[in-house]
């Protein structure tokens, strides 16, 4: 699906289902330091936050309203929420743990980024630990999968844009493990993961369009 | 007796084609009786008592291909998630003769599960091994888990002496790479020279520099010029990855090789490829005229 299309199909898709509760949806980007959360952002909405290549680029929450839909009176206001990584140092995670604590109760939408490679999840698990009890249960999940480019053999595709057949490969299997690692304590399912490149603009519209149906997906869990 | 030992040392030196595995023990011609039996001696202790070297660090960082490009070897690197899942040992034959010992180690960190099966393989490795090759990732930056691992698996069964002496002679026995700088950014691989740009050569350094302040704590006497950065995949700096193992393992430094692959078989430009063959063979020819000398 080109942008263009998405953009058309994501009004249709908004006018059928105009934004239940509260107006705003508030999207919150969690994961270990340096995987690419701020990178993501900018990324996806055109923002310009700060990142950095050798050093952890956010120290605190930083909140941004953008618009999705871009035309008629169905623009749906989205809080598109920041957070420094986990996974820094012991020091900074003891001081983190307080500000994902006040953060995560807020969130209507939680994108949990991971970095496709190495494969370390470890982190991720004892931070779900810890921190899933603040995930009120209306919240939608997503899992965004990062730096799928340099996967495995590093042999992107660069003529169609796309993995190679044995990046493919890998994000599967990397797919299914993640399911099984994040689902005892996150409800996900294989559809929640999102393989994704901020650099090579690569899985930005679904996860655009995820977000923009947040509301949607939240009545649904919280039919479930 | 101090000429020939040089001479012998000299002569572990490449040129595969002139010294075959096979002839190892048979020295070049006109070799003294004290030269071929310190031959004898250094062949037999080698085989008898390889020296061994771990390769440990998260799943995923690339361990297995390091060895593969290390040691001139292939093994097979799968690029799915399963990777490494027990200890493999493997057994590589020495251009001048003998074996080295490599433990290829399954990744931890990969899931609380996987944890808890590989932690105890750790456990039982580490103890016998001369030398424990540490790797991480370069585009990655979750060194709290790497805090974890060395602090709690890789130096307390490293410790021959459970004071803080053994915990320092252990971190000395342990060389920390940096593997894949290739895919750091902003900057790309310089694919025609394989070679990293300008661009990623600053931010290599200044990775270096985080790595030790976050490691500082575990690892104290660690600098930023330890620190190996090094591309497995591209063959970029494996051979001071290779120094750096063999200057760290002490009493077993020794008996370890001295040669890693040709990073400039990967260069795209005819020039620097024509050039490298041009220095090989240099080295080549005066490495054959000592060895005349001698005879």
């Amino acid at each position: 699906m080109t942008g263009l299309e998405a953009r058309s199909w994501l009004k249709t898709v908004l006018r059928q289902s105009p934004a239940t509760g509260s107006s705003t949806i508030r999207a919150v980007f969690i994961g270990k330091t340096g995987v690419g959360k701020s990178s993501l952002i900018n990324a996806l909405f055109g923002l310009h936050l700060i990142t950095d290549d050798a050093a952890p680029g956010t120290r605190a929450v930083d909140v941004n309203r953008i618009e999705i839909a871009g035309s008629g009176p169905g623009n749906i206001p989205v809080d598109i929420v920041d957070t420094p990584g986990f996974s820094e140092s012991r020091e900074t995670d003891s001081r983190y743990r307080r500000l994902y604590a006040a953060e995560l109760p807020k969130a209507d939408h939680l994108i949990w980024t991971v970095q496709a490679h190495p494969r370390v999840f470890r982190p991720d698990q004892v931070a779900l630990q810890q921190l899933g009890r603040y995930v009120k249960p209306t919240c939608a999940v997503t899992v965004a999968m990062t730096h799928i480019d340099t996967l495995g053999p590093n042999d992107w595709d660069d003529i169609k844009n796309s993995p190679s057949v044995a990046q493919l490969k890998a994000i599967g299997e990397l797919a299914t493990s993640l399911e099984e690692k994040f689902s005892e304590y996150l409800g996900i399912s294989a559809a929640d993961i999102v393989p994704c490149s901020s650099t090579r603009n690569f899985g930005l519209d679904a996860l655009r369009l995820k977000i923009a149906l947040s509301n949607r997906v939240n009545k649904r869990r919280a039919e479930l | 007796m101090i000429e020939e030992f040089r001479s012998l040392m000299q002569s572990r030196w490449p040129s595969r084609r002139e010294r075959p595995s096979s002839r190892a023990t048979a020295g070049p011609a006109g070799e003294s009786l004290e030269a071929k039996k310190l031959r004898q001696i250094i062949d037999e202790e080698r085989t008898k008592n390889p020296p061994k070297v771990a390769v440990i660090g998260k799943a995923g960082v690339g361990k297995t291909t390091t060895i593969n490009n290390l040691f001139d070897a292939t093994f097979v690197v799968s690029h799915s998630t399963t990777g490494t899942r027990s200890a493999q040992v493997k057994d590589f034959v020495l251009e001048g003769g003998g074996t080295l010992r490599i433990v290829d180690m399954p990744g931890l960190g990969e899931g609380l599960k996987e944890d808890a099966a590989f932690e105890p393989i750790y456990v039982k490795e580490l103890p016998a091994v001369d030398v424990a090759l540490y790797v991480l990732q370069a585009d990655e930056r979750f060194l709290a888990e790497d805090q974890r691992i060395l602090a709690e698996v890789v130096l307390p069964a490293m410790c021959r002496s459970s004071n803080r002496q053994g915990l320092r002679e252990a971190a000395g026995r342990l060389v920390v790479g940096l593997n894949k700088v290739d895919l750091m950014r902003p900057g790309a691989w310089d694919t025609r020279i394989n070679y990293p740009t300008k661009e990623q050569e600053s931010t290599i350094e200044r990775r270096c520099k985080a790595i030790v302040q976050a490691l500082g704590r575990t690892l104290p006497d660690l600098s930023a010029e330890k620190i190996v950065y090094y591309s497995a995949d591209r063959r970029y700096r494996l051979p001071d990855l290779l120094l750096q193992v063999v200057s760290s393992a002490g009493d077993a430094a020794w008996k370890l090789p001295s040669r890693a692959r040709d990073p400039w078989e990967l260069a795209e430009d005819p020039d620097a490829r024509a050039y490298a063959k041009e220095r090989e063979q240099a080295y080549k020819k005066k490495h054959r005229g000592k060895q005349f000398k001698e005879g």
